[in-house]
C-alpha cells in the first residue's frame, strides 16, 4: 500500500468530480504527492544523522532532536495527503451504493443494461450532492487544520540554521545545526503554497455547487 | 507517485502531439528523467555526508554546506522536469473536455454527430486547429518559459555551470576562514554540463514547434481567404442575377392581377 495505491483508489473518483474537482487532484498528484516522494523526501532524509550539536555529552543531540521536531515535516505532509483524500472516498462508496442498489433491481428482474450501469456516469444531484459537497467541507477543514498544526510546531514556516538547546542531559545551552535549512524553508514554503492553491479550489468547487443548487431551486419555483 | 506515473500521465497526450512534440517528449523522458533517476541522483547521493570541510568545529561543515548549496541541483531539476511537463496537462484537460461535449452529442442522439460508437470517439485523434491550437501553443509557451528560468536560476544560483572542488568559507560557527572540499566535482560538472545541453535541445525543439504551428496556422488563414475571395465574386453575380428574375417574375404577376382586376 504506497501512493500509488492511493492514486489508483482516487482515479476512480475522478470519474464524478467536478471539472474544478479534477484539476484539485491533479494538482493534488503532481505538486504534492510527486513532490513530496521525488525532492522533499530526499531532503529530509539526513536529518537526524547530520544534526549536529556542539558537545560531547552523549545523548544530547538525540534529546534536542526530538525536542526541536516531535513530528517531522515529512510525516506530517504524508498524513496531511491522506488525511486530504480521503475524503473522496465518502463519495466513491455512495457512487457503489447507489450502483449496488441498481444490480440489485436488475437481478430482480426490472430492465437495465448491466453494461451501461458500469460506465455509468452519475450525476451530482440529490443525496450524492449532499455527499459531495460533505467531502469538500471535509478537505477544506483538514487542510486548514494541518497548515495551523505546522505553524504552531514550528513557530513559522522558516527552518532556521542554529538552535540553542538546554534540555537534559546537555550541559548548560547547546548549539545544535540543522541540516540543509534553507532547502527545507524552500520546499516548507512551496507546499505551504499548493495547500493554499488547494484550498482555493475547493472554495471555488464549493460555490460552484451551492451555486448550482440555488439556480436549480429557483428555475423550479419559476 | 513517481516519475513512471508521470510518463503515463504524459503518455496520453502523445497522441494529440505534433512529431516535433512527440520526440520533445521522447527526449524529455530518454535523456532527462532517466538519466536523472539512474545517474544523476546517486553522484550526488553523498552531496552532504562527503561534503569535508578542514575544521573540528561543530556546525560549521553544515553552515558551510547550507551556503554554497541552497537547493541541490538534484532538487532544481526534479521541480524543473515537473514543472515543464505540466503544461502539457492543458492539452490533455482541452482534448478530455472536447470529448466529453462529443459523447453528450452522441448520447443524446445527435444526427450531427459523426461516430457510430463510443469506441470511436475514446479513440478518436483531434487535430489541433481552433480552441486546440491555442491551448497547445500557449502550453508550448509555457514550457519554454519555465526552461528559461530554470536555467537562469541555475546559472545565478551557482555562479555558472561549473562545480568548484575548493570553496572557503567563514560562516558563524566557523572560525575564520575554513576550506570546505565538495564530493565529486567534476562528475557533477559533466552531468551539469549535459543537463544543460539537454535543456537547451528541448528549448530548441519546443522553438521549431512553436514557428511550425504558427507557419501552419497562417498558411490556413491564407488559403481560407484564398478561397473566399473567388467564390463570393462569383455567388454575388448568381444572386444578383436571379433576384432580378424573381422581380421580373413578381412583377409580370403583379401586371396579370392587377390587369385582371381592373
Amino acid at each position: 500500500m504506497d501512493w500509488g495505491t492511493l492514486q489508483a483508489v482516487l482515479g476512480g473518483v475522478n470519474k464524478h468530480s467536478t471539472s474544478i474537482g479534477k484539476i484539485w487532484l491533479t494538482v493534488l498528484f503532481i505538486f504534492r504527492i510527486m513532490i513530496l516522494v521525488v525532492a522533499a523526501e530526499r531532503v529530509w532524509g539526513d536529518e537526524q544523522q547530520d544534526f549536529v550539536c556542539n558537545t560531547l555529552q552523549p545523548g544530547c543531540k538525540n534529546v534536542c532532536y526530538d525536542h526541536f521536531f516531535p513530528i517531522s515535516h515529512i510525516r506530517l505532509w504524508a498524513l496531511q495527503l491522506i488525511f486530504v483524500s480521503t475524503p473522496a472516498l465518502l463519495v466513491a462508496m455512495h457512487v457503489a451504493y447507489r450502483r449496488h442498489e441498481k444490480k440489485r433491481r436488475f437481478r430482480n428482474g426490472e430492465k437495465i443494461d448491466i453494461e451501461e450501469l458500469k460506465n455509468e456516469k452519475i450525476h451530482i444531484r440529490g443525496p450524492l450532492w449532499w455527499t459531495y459537497t460533505s467531502s469538500i467541507f471535509f478537505r477544506i477543514v483538514f487542510e486548514a487544520v494541518f497548515m495551523y498544526v505546522f505553524y504552531y510546531m514550528y513557530d513559522g514556516y522558516q527552518m532556521p540554521r542554529l538552535v540553542k538547546c538546554s534540555a537534559w542531559p546537555c550541559p548548560n545551552t547547546v548549539d545544535c545545526f540543522v541540516s540543509r535549512p534553507t532547502e527545507k524553508t524552500t520546499f516548507t514554503i512551496f507546499m505551504l503554497a499548493v495547500s493554499g492553491i488547494c484550498m482555493m479550489l475547493n472554495l471555488a468547487e464549493l460555490c460552484y455547487l451551492v451555486l448550482k443548487i440555488c439556480m436549480k431551486g429557483s428555475r423550479k419555483t419559476t
